[in-house]
């Protein structure tokens, strides 16, 4: 049976989003009215969507001002980016939200920052384009206090960084889930180095394809970690950046749970609301998204969601896993030769 | 024989005027049949559906020559130099063009996409390089495009004949970027296809019946992606307003069924046509029709045939339609331009069929087959047969 996630406050901000797009983008206007969607951003607002791709075809904004845009890029590991109009504004209410979520899961406060230490090269955050990488090093480094990188450009482990790491006595480590794995976790583990750190956080997100060909699940990672870091605190979470800020921090049980800035659902193949328990697409919903219409999105990514305020960690909210991407095997037929 | 560098390939252009394949016939022929073999293997291995669809191709086109070699083949040559320009979104296509044009004894390049899956293609070469010996691997090239766009200037200007395999605005491109000095070019443009299905037929059938016509549905329609130019954007429904109504209705409720409960790994598909549907409402201003439903993200419009008229091609990349006729004099007076393959259900009268092309002329299409059989390869695409293309008349007079 069909049921709706979202709680009534939440409900609320994104009928209020959706009408504010609605007002402000024309692109959003025409796809909710050619649906005949607009008497459901009251009485259903989950029910209204765009497909992530939109962002790649696309210049989707709503009344952006002139002043301080920056464009965001996605990491366009399909070969095309996405590009996210974000106002500073946007930009304000995703980094206090982000913040906040750190905060809240970590933590962590303006007294007790831990010191930032990043799984990646320096030159990550050099580029001259905001992607998804440096969106998430910037956004964690908030709540944390300086920031080292523990690769060198060649992606090998800077020694000297890792030692400093050893000294620290209240740590942030963040990566991307692969870089975590490959070039840090697994070399560390090989070459049996183990780091006593107390109050040692371990955050990572991203795409888990490349690990899983390799067949290392989340509870493979976890494991090796837990043997370089003995003490560490591991968690996964689950984000994209059309939605920066509001991401779905894993919890001690495993699940991703959703916040007081974003919820989830699944979808059918039909496109039709799941109920719990059956596996199915991810639409994630944001009350962030203000400078483009990026509040609803249904996503490339296959989830199921085992219920709402009933996970044994306490936490309210829904709960779920992520199960990878949608398979593009299927997809044949005439197209173009390039 | 696999080409990935720009220097390999001068050597073997150099060699052009070698100019027909090494192999006999029945050598070509028994050739695929190890290639088939291998082939099957390799799909069995790798769990790749694609590749077994590949090994199927091959059963049906050996049997196919096996049985008329003497209609195709005799008193007719090889081409010559045939450039194959494949789709980039079928991933066995570079080997559905080469194949007959292999056996009709050519020497072919076969320009693969920058989106082609190289690992399983340089797998698939390198194994029908192995069966076909060193020299007559020579005379089989599959290049990557993307290597150097003279490569394919170079052999455009020098074919015998071209293939350019993809939609209307790539040929265009690829006519525009080189010319050709081909005698023939075959070029296989966007086209629509339909469906023609009898209301009261499909209200008979039992619950079986419509499941496996379901399946049939879905399978001409590439698992209701409307991918294939050959599945029927177009599904006319003849029978009186209530019966077309009622079995309309009840064929949208089977479909939704179907969907809340298949596989996920279709989600693609679903995803897929959401973006083109949200993409085409960007894109226009056309007013929607009023009965417009979203099955798997596509748009399914009910319309009767006076509607027919807003229908616009961009509207078909993102939505079907499902017409509503009550006569077959209806149904030839609403019949669209641009069909390729009719498919229709078994009650429909077979000698209306047999008279469509006399009744609808020059919009007849150019395959009237059974419905569920859209997908299955033909040696006749487009209303052309490849071996006569393939092969050149000799005239002596």
């Amino acid at each position: 049976m069909s049921k709706s996630y979202l709680s009534i406050g939440f409900a609320k901000k994104i009928t209020d989003l959706h009408l504010f797009h609605y007002e402000n983008s024309r692109e959003f206007k025409k796809i909710v009215d050619s649906m005949k969607l607009y008497s459901s951003i009251k009485s259903n607002p989950e029910d209204i969507f765009l497909h992530t791709s939109l962002f790649k075809k696309y210049k989707l904004k709503s009344k952006i001002s002139n002043r301080e845009n920056i464009l965001f890029y996605s990491s366009g590991t399909s070969g095309i980016q996405s590009k996210i109009y974000t106002d500073r504004l946007t930009r304000i209410d995703q980094q206090r939200s982000l913040y906040n979520l750190i905060c809240s899961e970590l933590g962590f406060n303006t007294k007790n920052k831990p010191s930032f230490y990043v799984i990646d090269k320096p030159s990550v955050i050099e580029k001259q384009k905001v992607d998804a990488k440096y969106a998430a090093i910037k956004g964690f480094s908030s709540a944390a206090k300086g920031m080292h990188f523990l690769l060198d450009e060649k992606n090998n482990i800077n020694f000297d960084i890792l030692n400093k790491l050893r000294g620290e006595k209240n740590s942030l480590v963040f990566g991307f889930t692969a870089n975590t794995y490959i070039y840090f976790l697994r070399i560390l583990f090989e070459r049996k180095i183990v780091l006593n750190n107390k109050n040692i956080t371990l955050i990572h997100g991203g795409g888990w394809k490349k690990l899983v060909s390799q067949g290392v699940s989340n509870e493979k990672l976890k494991e090796v970690a837990i043997n370089v870091f003995p003490n560490v605190n591991c968690k996964n979470y689950y984000g994209m950046i059309e939605q920066t800020g509001s991401i779905y921090f894993e919890c001690d049980y495993g699940f991703l749970h959703s916040n007081d800035y974003a919820s989830v659902l699944t979808r059918n193949n039909n496109l039709e609301k799941n109920p719990f328990g059956k596996e199915g697409i991810i639409q994630s919903i944001s009350s962030l998204p203000k400078s483009y219409p990026g509040h609803s999105l249904l996503t490339e990514d296959k989830g199921i969601i085992y219920g709402c305020n009933t996970c044994k960690c306490g936490k309210a909210g829904v709960y779920f896993h992520l199960k990878g991407r949608l398979s593009k095997a299927v997809v044949r037929g005439c197209s173009d030769v390039y | 024989m696999f080409i990935n560098k720009k220097e390999d390939f001068n050597k073997l252009l150099l060699a052009k005027d070698r100019i027909s394949s090494l192999l006999k016939h029945e050598d070509r022929i028994i050739s695929l049949k190890k290639i088939a073999t291998e082939i099957k293997k390799l799909s069995l291995e790798n769990k790749n559906n694609e590749l077994l669809a590949f090994f199927y191709f091959l059963e049906e086109s050996i049997n196919l020559i096996s049985t008329n070699s003497e209609k195709y083949f005799s008193h007719t040559l090889p081409r010559g130099i045939v450039l194959n320009i494949p789709s980039s979104n079928i991933p066995m296509m570079p080997f559905y063009t080469w194949v007959p044009s292999f056996l009709s004894g050519n020497i072919n390049f076969i320009r693969l996409s920058r989106k082609s899956d190289i690992k399983l293609i340089s797998k698939i070469i390198l194994l029908i390089d192995k069966i076909l010996g060193k020299e007559e691997s020579k005379k089989q090239i599959f290049y990557r495009g993307d290597i150097d766009s003279d490569i394919t200037a170079e052999i455009s200007l020098n074919c015998d004949l071209r293939m350019i395999w993809g939609n209307s605005p790539t040929i265009k491109e690829i006519k525009r970027d080189f010319p050709t000095s081909a005698c023939i070019e075959l070029n296989y443009k966007n086209r629509n296809s339909s469906s023609l299905i009898d209301s009261n037929e499909y209200l008979r059938m039992s619950t079986t019946q419509k499941r496996i016509f379901l399946k049939k549905y879905l399978n001409d329609s590439l698992s209701f992606s409307f991918a294939a130019c050959s599945s029927p954007q177009y599904t006319f429904w003849i029978g009186s307003k209530k019966t077309n109504i009622d079995a309309q209705t009840t064929f949208i409720e089977d479909l939704k069924a179907h969907f809340n409960q298949t596989d996920i790994d279709e989600g693609i598909i679903a995803t897929n046509n959401l973006e083109s549907f949200q993409s085409f409402f960007i894109d226009s201003n056309n007013k929607t029709f009023d009965q417009l439903f979203l099955l798997c993200g596509r748009g399914v419009a009910l319309v009767d045939i006076k509607e027919l008229i807003n229908v616009t091609d961009s509207f078909l990349n993102a939505n079907s339609l499902f017409v509503s006729v009550e006569t077959f004099e209806e149904f030839i007076k609403s019949f669209p331009k641009n069909i390729q393959t009719l498919t229709y259900s078994s009650e429909i009268d077979i000698s209306f069929l047999k008279d469509l092309p006399r009744l609808l002329n020059y919009k007849c299409p150019d395959r009237i087959i059974p419905f569920g059989d859209a997908l299955k390869f033909s040696m006749t695409w487009d209303g052309t047969n490849f071996f006569n293309i393939l092969r050149k008349k000799v005239v002596i007079k």
